[in-house]
């Protein structure tokens, strides 16, 4: 149900394998493959000046 | 004439209540906190940028520096679909032999509870990224939104978590914070965190409220379930949808802010069905991401014990 994947060395993995991993909880991490997914790359604007 | 809903009747209630439910969305609390838009993309990558350098002095006719623009962590957003129905038994439709008032009775009972508990779920959900902030809810670091963040291309460091109770010592740690704030790079990078958060008739925000009024007079405003006052520097958002009674939250309203909440269908009524049993089924949904997909550099956040 993990809306948010974040770019590790494992490839994109989810917040929710990230806090099942760290409360110790052993599932199969969750990782998603870098598809369309990542195609599209916001290049948000700067925060810092 | 027995007991229908006109097309014209579906036309009208589903406009409305696509009308108010973006009304809604624009005077709840997460309009006021979070980066609300709307998108096209199901899936959409984010990149937190951490800082530039390399301007300097450059001699006559001689190339200028590079400036080398740090890019930092890489999440991606996907959306999910929400959403619930109202149905109408044919008993129900046969109890009601007037269009007009069977118009009316679904109208006036059903669509607007609808409208109200998805709207319900979206302000919970979306203000999971402040009640779940210190825990579950993480940034793109993998770190919880309010705690210690690693830049990603240099290695500093910052935290934006503290468990400073709501009031003035609050107000004096926030206000250091905000001007030694630096990015990726050390270089300054002052922030205006004058955008208060707490839950409504919470102890924090009953103390910020102290602490505000001071020499100055509160102005207060309500916006549809949110209390905002304000005393000229600081503004304080009150919001229910916040859980704890002691934590409390503070973002600059004038930088991009990294607590984005996207739909990519804003709640909408969907085409009424009418089912083998003949109840007549009408569905309500919408697909959002919500998250914390950039560095949250511009919040900070505290326990408040």
């Amino acid at each position: 149900m993990s809306m948010m994947f974040i770019q590790t060395d494992k490839g994109l993995v989810s917040a929710d394998s990230i806090n099942a991993e760290r409360s110790g909880t052993p599932v199969k991490a969750e990782v998603k493959k870098e598809t369309k997914a990542n195609a599209k790359d916001s290049k948000t604007t700067a925060k810092a000046k | 004439m027995l007991a229908n809903y006109p097309a014209h009747i579906d036309e009208k209630v589903k406009e409305s209540f696509n009308l108010y439910s973006k009304e809604a969305i624009e005077n709840s609390s997460i309009n006021v906190l979070f980066n609300v838009g709307d998108s096209n993309d199901y899936s959409k990558g984010y990149t937190s940028i951490e800082g530039g350098t390399g301007v300097d002095y450059f001699d006559e006719a001689a190339n200028l520096s590079d400036v080398d623009i740090a890019e930092g962590y890489k999440s991606v957003g996907v959306s999910k679909e929400f959403g619930g129905k109202i149905s109408v038994t044919k008993k129900e439709m046969l109890n009601e032999r007037d269009e007009t008032t069977l118009f009316n009775k679904i109208v006036e009972n059903k669509v607007p509870v609808l409208m109200s508990d998805i709207n319900n779920f979206i302000e919970e959900q979306t203000m999971t990224l402040l009640n779940n902030g210190f825990t579950t809810a993480l940034a793109p670091d993998g770190v919880s939104i309010f705690g210690a963040h690693t830049y990603k291309s240099t290695g500093a460091a910052f935290d934006n978590s503290s468990t400073t109770a709501a009031g003035e010592a609050a107000l004096v740690e926030l206000e250091k914070y905000a001007g030694a704030f630096t990015d990726a790079n050390d270089k300054v990078m002052p922030l205006s965190l004058t955008t208060l958060v707490a839950k409504k008739g919470s102890t924090a925000a009953r103390e910020f409220r102290k602490v505000l009024a001071g020499d100055n007079k509160l102005q207060a405003a309500t916006i549809g379930n949110v209390n905002i006052y304000n005393n000229g520097t600081y503004t304080l958002v009150e919001t229910p949808f916040i859980t704890s009674d002691t934590a409390w939250f503070a973002f600059d309203p004038r930088k991009d802010n990294s607590l984005i909440v996207d739909f990519i269908q804003r709640p909408t009524l969907e085409e009424r069905q009418t089912r083998e049993n003949l109840t007549q089924i009408t569905p309500a949904s919408g697909s959002f991401r919500f998250g914390a997909f950039e560095l949250p550099t511009t919040w900070y956040g505290s326990t408040g014990v």
